[in-house]
């Protein structure tokens, strides 16, 4: 459960954030992690390619992809070596998530039916199976027509109304294509390149759409096509997920995020710590309130996530650019500030003042 | 998606507590607006008898906030009822928070018949009544209820036996009433339209909603550490310190459970009877809620934070004293500051 969000900063980088709770029935912990990087390292390095993947829904399903995504990564490049990699590009590496990903729910179907029934999938699609040496014909309608709606994934969605359903974002780049996003949901198994710069999914994902929808949409096409600044991104990133966690159940605790630009030297993702992104979250909440402005909040952010400047004075800045610290204080820590609809969008005191020397020359 | 509760201190005083989350839409998204627990006693029947109650409801908000509103007016109603019989135009008594219980229940047996009734007249185009008959007779015409699926269908509606979406939010409720009477002292009583019961709570508190196993076992955990004899009189800043914490866990454990707790102090003694009921569910509940989540982290004493809570809950000290003190008494600021914005210390 939870969300995973991605935006695309420009054609190089782009970030991916997701939340960290997780659900048993109605209770809930704070320690899951949705965020897997599919490529060992210095396979990495060496193909020059990035891939991380990011999934909602249930946890086993994405943690055994991630597991035979990697493994078969692996394998493929000590048996072929660089130049004749399989896995040269993002979208052959969500080929092979979609590969793991089918077959990990046909096993599972499979599982199923074959516990209530006796007989699996391909049984199914022949239409017999065989016990004993004994050849059994499947003509029972009712059961026909729930071996179907398990074989074909039409079940576990419809009972888990309410949950988030099993999807999953990808976000990487590779030498040939700069960066690439990609979603996935279980339920049809299609590997859908994303449109729009942004995606998100699970349970949080009006929420969040909402929030990038206000991001996307106040830029204009040439602004979108050229990219947005870095520091600007993480700022509108953390936002869609802040709008999720407020107003979504099943999301919760700190944020991870993880960067991608494979445009710099070295490290091409950076994976921030628990107390960089729980720092980046206030100041994205700070700006939500209008208890900072705008460019204050974009240059703390590139201070903390992209500069490496302390936390602590990073964390003294904040409160140091806040018009009322102690307000600023008290709404970190969780009070009710009757801020009137701090995510709506407000035109600039520039403008306002205009309008109201204009009214006020009235031109009678 | 709740956690209500209340605990009884004494046979004088008790406390209600309960958060503020509620889901709004099939999606479950969530506000943090909700006003689980009320007072259902008017004002005046309070000072004039001493009487005080509140009624704190999880489930749907719909019918939990309609039978708040009505259990406050058929209140008022029935003083007026009296009122009317009596010759001498005074009562010298009036109801009791068991009666008051009785009338609770009785509103949700009365929406949950209003309710499935409309149902069933939608669907089947007969009543509850007609059904347990087995016939109905429209224009002159009489009709046998005899179709097994019909029959199952409405007796599913009627009953929840199979815990059916059709009638969820009809059975789906549970609710908590505590108060004061000069008769019988500080009581809590349990109604579930779930279980279909009311009853009288004998065990000092009791808890219910999505939340209800994790603030079930800080309250149980806190009153094993007691003496028999000292669950009868129940320290009240521990009491309160306990509540809190108990609403913070399921804050933390319970999907559906968050934002401010709302706490209602209930005490007899007190002489002023229009100061009863203290409610705190504004700056001062969260203030309290982050003084027992210091204790809890070992980053204030327990003593200092029984003492602050004290001050602020009880002696009405105010917010901005309060929260200098805690900033005095923490052996690391910088943690505690931490801490409270919601880093992992």
């Amino acid at each position: 459960m939870g969300i995973v969000n991605i935006l695309k900063f420009d054609e190089y980088a782009g970030a991916i954030i997701t939340d960290e709770e997780d659900n048993f029935q109605v209770r809930r912990t704070f320690f899951r992690d949705n965020l897997y990087r599919l490529i060992d390292q210095d396979i990495a390095k060496k193909l020059n390619i990035e891939v991380i993947y990011g999934g909602v829904g249930d946890a086993s399903l994405h943690h055994e992809i991630y597991e035979s995504v990697a493994r078969e990564i692996r394998q493929d490049f000590k048996a072929k070596k660089k130049k004749k990699s399989s896995y040269k590009t993002v979208e052959a590496v969500g080929r092979l998530v979609i590969k793991s990903m089918n077959v990990a729910l046909k096993r599972k179907a499979n599982n199923r039916l074959r516990y209530l029934f006796g007989f699996n999938a391909d049984d199914l699609n022949r239409g017999y199976f065989i016990k004993d040496g004994q050849k059994y014909e499947i003509k029972q309608e009712k059961i026909i027509k729930k071996a179907l709606k398990i074989s074909t994934k039409n079940e576990e969605a419809a009972a888990r109304r309410g949950a988030s359903e099993d999807h999953s974002l990808i976000i990487g780049f590779d030498s040939e294509n700069k960066l690439c996003m990609y979603n996935i949901k279980a339920e049809c198994s299609v590997l859908s390149h994303v449109s729009g710069g942004f995606d998100t999914v699970g349970t949080g994902k009006y929420a969040s759409g909402l929030s990038f929808a206000k991001c996307v949409g106040r830029k204009e096409q040439k602004v979108r096509n050229s990219g947005m600044d870095h520091a600007e991104g993480m700022v509108e990133l953390i936002l869609s997920a802040i709008y999720a966690a407020e107003y979504c159940t099943f999301i919760g605790g700190l944020f991870h995020i993880s960067y991608l630009n494979g445009e710099k030297m070295g490290e091409k993702v950076v994976e921030y710590d628990e107390l960089h992104v729980k720092l980046a979250t206030e100041i994205v909440h700070a700006l939500h309130a209008r208890l900072i402005d705008r460019p204050t909040s974009i240059k703390l952010i590139r201070d903390l996530m992209f500069k490496g400047v302390k936390l602590d004075s990073v964390e003294s800045a904040l409160y140091s650019s806040a018009q009322d610290p102690m307000k600023l204080d008290t709404y970190l820590r969780g009070y009710k500030l009757d801020i009137p609809d701090p995510g709506a969008f407000h035109f600039p005191a520039t403008r306002k003042k205009v309008r109201k020397t204009k009214m006020k020359a009235g031109e009678k | 998606m709740t956690t209500i509760n209340a605990l009884k201190f004494d046979e004088y005083s008790g406390i209600c507590i309960c958060d503020e989350q509620r889901g709004w839409n099939p999606e479950n998204m969530r506000i943090m607006s909700s006003d689980k627990i009320r007072p259902v006693v008017p004002q005046y029947i309070q000072q004039e008898f001493g009487l005080s109650a509140a009624y704190g409801n999880t489930g749907s908000s719909s019918i939990g906030d309609e039978i708040k509103y009505k259990l406050a007016r058929l209140i008022d109603q029935e003083y007026q009822r009296r009122l009317n019989l009596n010759k001498k135009k005074k009562l010298e008594e009036f109801m009791t928070v068991r009666e008051i219980a009785e009338m609770a229940y009785q509103l949700m047996i009365d929406i949950k018949h209003q309710n499935v009734s409309d149902e069933i007249l939608s669907k089947f185009g007969f009543t509850e009544e007609e059904f347990i008959q087995g016939f109905y007779v429209r224009e002159g015409e009489k009709y046998e209820i005899k179709e097994k699926d019909v029959i199952e269908k409405v007796y599913q509606h009627m009953t929840w036996e199979k815990r059916g979406k059709e009638s969820m939010p009809v059975f789906l409720n549970a609710a908590i009433v505590a108060g004061y009477d000069e008769k019988e002292g500080f009581s809590i009583y349990h109604l579930s339209q779930i279980e279909q019961f009311s009853r009288s709570v004998d065990k000092f508190f009791v808890t219910d909603g999505s939340g209800r196993d994790p603030t079930n076992l800080v309250f149980s955990e806190y009153l094993e550490t007691l003496p028999a004899t000292g669950r009868n009189s129940i320290d009240r800043v521990e009491g309160l310190f306990t509540a809190i914490a108990a609403v913070q866990y399921a804050c933390r454990r319970s999907i559906g459970v968050g934002g401010y707790a709302h706490i209602k102090y209930i005490d007899g003694r007190q002489k002023d009877r229009s100061k009863m009921m203290i409610d705190i569910e504004d700056s001062r509940a969260k203030l309290a809620s982050e003084l027992v989540a210091a204790g809890k982290s070992g980053l204030i004493s327990h003593d200092h934070v029984l003492e602050m809570l004290d001050n602020l809950v009880y002696k009405n000290k105010s917010t901005k004293s309060v929260n200098e003190m805690m900033w005095k008494k923490t052996k690391d600021v910088k943690k505690l500051h931490r801490l409270l914005r919601g880093y992992k210390i």
